[in-house]
């Protein structure tokens, strides 16, 4: 069987749950389908590993299970149950010039993913590459579209999402060193925003950081 | 041997322990000695370390996955003095801000902890050979300062905070995916999986990577540090940042931490400038000059003197910037101005902090130089040595690149943003130094340590500028390391 054959099945699911994880307005809805987007991940690396003799990607799986589909998802869901906050604050973009946004960054993503002159991806890899950028625009999309700061720091795990399968694609067979710090840095920067997402609503009374403007020319 | 074991293995583990210690024992005098003998310690061995390269001696070990060259023996320096300054300036100024905003003074214990861990983190990246590892690193210190940004846990302060960690965390993937890039092409063409991690290997290979995939790497590394470094276009976060930041942070911020998006970009400028000259001369030339004329022009639009250098430090990324374009020359007087800059202004951030403490605020004074003399002229001397004023070291490396760069037109520009700075920085601080007396309740009990370390660090630069050829002879090894 062929990796396009398994992969692309499991990149536009992903690729649904990206939609529905900047989209959806209830944080717990939005970190559910990070939960399930980290478990497609998991299952790209798997799929992968099992039809290239590429033993990387099984330890590629085993820290995204561990990172992304355990640790990351219980820091949020914890700070979503200590907060007390169930929906977002109200978006900086309405929602019909959202979708228009996601869907357009979707396409872009897909354009440049298939259309960059790549000639070291291996065959089936490209379109792992194409889901990463997605995923990365999206992310950063989410972090800067949304004024709610559980919401952004819900979109940095998904842009993280996109590194991780970046990562996979381009890197998969550096040292396990330099994946262990990446990984980690990643949930650190996550655990902080989380803090400080909880500092933010203490100190101002809400989670929106959009309303923090006082350092707004 | 006992050099490079001590260098990597003991040097980090002591940082580290420190961390640890400052954190679980809270603030108490013990922990000031403590921290003042271990800090004094790792300057010395800083001051070793850059004694060695002078001597034109490299050191690696773990198959050189740890390197210590020309260009990481001045950073680590550079960083060990801001660290020495900082740590002693804080001890009184901690107390006063801790007081300022209402904290607990024991919580003083975790700001000392993530000091010097930030340091470790800075130490780490200057001696790693490994890209990925660089990465990481960088990325790491910007996870601590976002704490001691938001420290004062203040709206403004907490906003600050939250705008840094977010632009820089967004803007360094982006370095990851060009290094990534090289890495994939370095294998691709080697089959080799350790040849395109470390720095010493991709110089190797490099020039063998297809020119297209090449230069949307080194776009995507030089914008992802830029981010780190302040440089334009996403240079938003740091005028907030060092404004809303204790003064020591303002003074670390400014100084080491946007100092690692440089000494990042000039890591990458080693290793793609020999093969892809023209293209790293376009990137660096357009971003370099961008900040200078944003950064500076936005310095006349502000009234809060933190802002003001915060802005100041935009444009003086872009000298860095610009003059590494020149490779090699200029290359070398980017890491001279690199540390003449970090050490200029740890001072200016530090002087503009005397002010706060002695006058509660850091806009619209005047006349400083009637109620404090040594205060109000160190000001003055702070901000000609940080405009490269002779006899001053930051001369040679804000005027140094126009022998590189040949080009008239290319002098021209550049000398009209550097004058643009020196305007806008001179005509505000000599308004604040000179002028009447205010009529301001001033604090009297001011401890000479606040004003001493800023006045050492600019006395520094004036050694330097006097003495300027060892200064000049280790950043001239910083391409050939």
């Amino acid at each position: 069987m062929q990796v396009e054959g398994v992969v692309i099945p499991l990149a536009s699911c992903m690729l649904v749950t990206a939609f529905f994880i900047v989209e959806s307005r209830r944080l717990r809805a939005s970190a559910y389908f990070y939960i399930a987007q980290s478990s497609l991940l998991v299952g790209v690396f798997l799929s992968i590993a099992s039809l290239i003799p590429e033993p990387h990607f099984y330890l590629w799986a085993i820290t995204a299970v561990i990172t992304k589909v355990l640790i990351v998802p219980w820091l949020v869901l914890r700070t979503i149950a200590k907060l007390g906050v169930e929906v977002e604050e109200e978006p900086i973009i309405p929602t019909i010039p959202s979708f228009i946004a996601d869907f357009s960054l979707m396409i872009l993503g897909f354009w440049l993913g298939f259309s960059l002159p790549l000639p070291i991806l291996r065959p089936g890899f490209r379109i792992c590459f194409g889901t990463s950028l997605i995923l990365m625009f999206l992310g950063i999309y989410g972090m800067t579209g949304k004024s709610c700061a559980i919401k952004q720091t819900i979109c940095l795990c998904h842009l993280e999402n996109g590194v991780h399968l970046l990562l996979a694609t381009l890197a998969y067979a550096t040292p396990i060193t330099v994946e262990v710090g990446i990984l980690t840095d990643a949930v650190l920067a996550i655990a902080i925003m989380l803090y400080l997402s909880t500092l933010i609503k203490k100190v101002s009374g809400s989670l929106s950081t959009y309303r923090l403007s006082s350092l707004r020319w | 041997m006992l050099v490079e074991y001590v260098t990597i293995i003991i040097v980090p583990l002591v940082m580290a322990i420190t961390s640890i210690i400052s954190y679980l024992v809270g603030y108490r005098r013990s922990l000031k000695i403590a921290l003042m003998i271990v800090y004094g310690f790792m300057l010395g061995w800083a001051i070793l370390l850059t004694s060695l390269s002078y001597l034109g001696i490299t050191l690696s070990a773990f198959g050189m996955e740890f390197r210590i060259d020309a260009l990481s023996s001045i950073f680590i320096l550079t960083s060990m003095i801001v660290a020495v300054s900082c740590l002693i300036y804080s001890y009184h100024y901690m107390e006063y801000y801790v007081s300022k905003h209402e904290l607990n003074l024991k919580r003083l214990g975790l700001y000392y902890s993530l000091l010097t861990i930030t340091f470790l983190t800075v130490y780490l990246m200057a001696i790693s050979n490994n890209a990925f590892i660089l990465w990481v690193v960088v990325e790491a210190t910007t996870l601590t300062t976002a704490f001691l940004v938001g420290y004062g846990r203040y709206e403004r302060a907490l906003e600050a905070s939250w705008k840094y960690l977010l632009l820089c965390v967004v803007g360094l993937t982006t370095a990851l995916y060009g290094t990534s890039l090289i890495y994939s092409y370095i294998f691709d063409i080697t089959g080799n999986p350790y040849f395109g991690i470390l720095f010493t290997d991709i110089t190797k290979y490099v020039g063998r990577i297809e020119p297209m995939t090449l230069t949307l790497a080194a776009i995507m590394i030089l914008m992802g540090y830029g981010v780190k470094a302040g440089l334009v276009p996403l240079h938003w976060w740091l005028p907030d940042a060092h404004s809303e930041a204790p003064s020591p942070v303002s003074a670390l911020l400014s100084s080491i931490i946007i100092g690692c998006g440089s000494y990042a970009i000039l890591r990458w400028v080693t290793v793609l400038s020999p093969v892809f000259n023209g293209v790293m001369r376009s990137i660096l030339t357009v971003i370099g000059l961008a900040s200078i004329f944003i950064g500076f022009i936005s310095m006349i639009l502000q009234d809060d003197l933190k802002r003001m250098l915060a802005y100041s430090s935009i444009g003086n990324m872009g000298i860095i910037s610009l003059a590494s374009a020149y490779f090699p020359i200029g290359f070398a007087l980017a890491v001279m101005h690199l540390f003449n800059h970090s050490i200029l202004k740890a001072s200016a951030f530090l002087l503009v902090g005397d002010l706060e403490y002695k006058y509660g605020r850091r806009s619209g004074l005047h006349g400083v130089i009637s109620d404090t003399p040594i205060l109000g002229l160190g000001l003055l001397a702070g901000v000609l040595a940080l405009e490269g004023t002779p006899p001053f070291s930051a001369f040679y490396s804000i005027f140094g690149p126009l022998t590189a760069m040949k080009n008239p037109s290319m002098m021209a520009i550049y000398l009209i943003g550097v004058f643009i700075g020196f305007i806008a920085i001179t005509h505000r601080f000599i308004e604040t130094a000179w002028g009447s007396k205010m009529n301001l309740p001033i604090r009297k009990n001011y401890p000479r340590s606040m004003l001493a370390i800023p006045i050492i660090l600019i006395l520094i630069t004036l050694i330097l500028g006097l003495y300027p050829s060892p200064l000049l002879k280790i950043c001239g090894g910083g391409f050939a390391g």
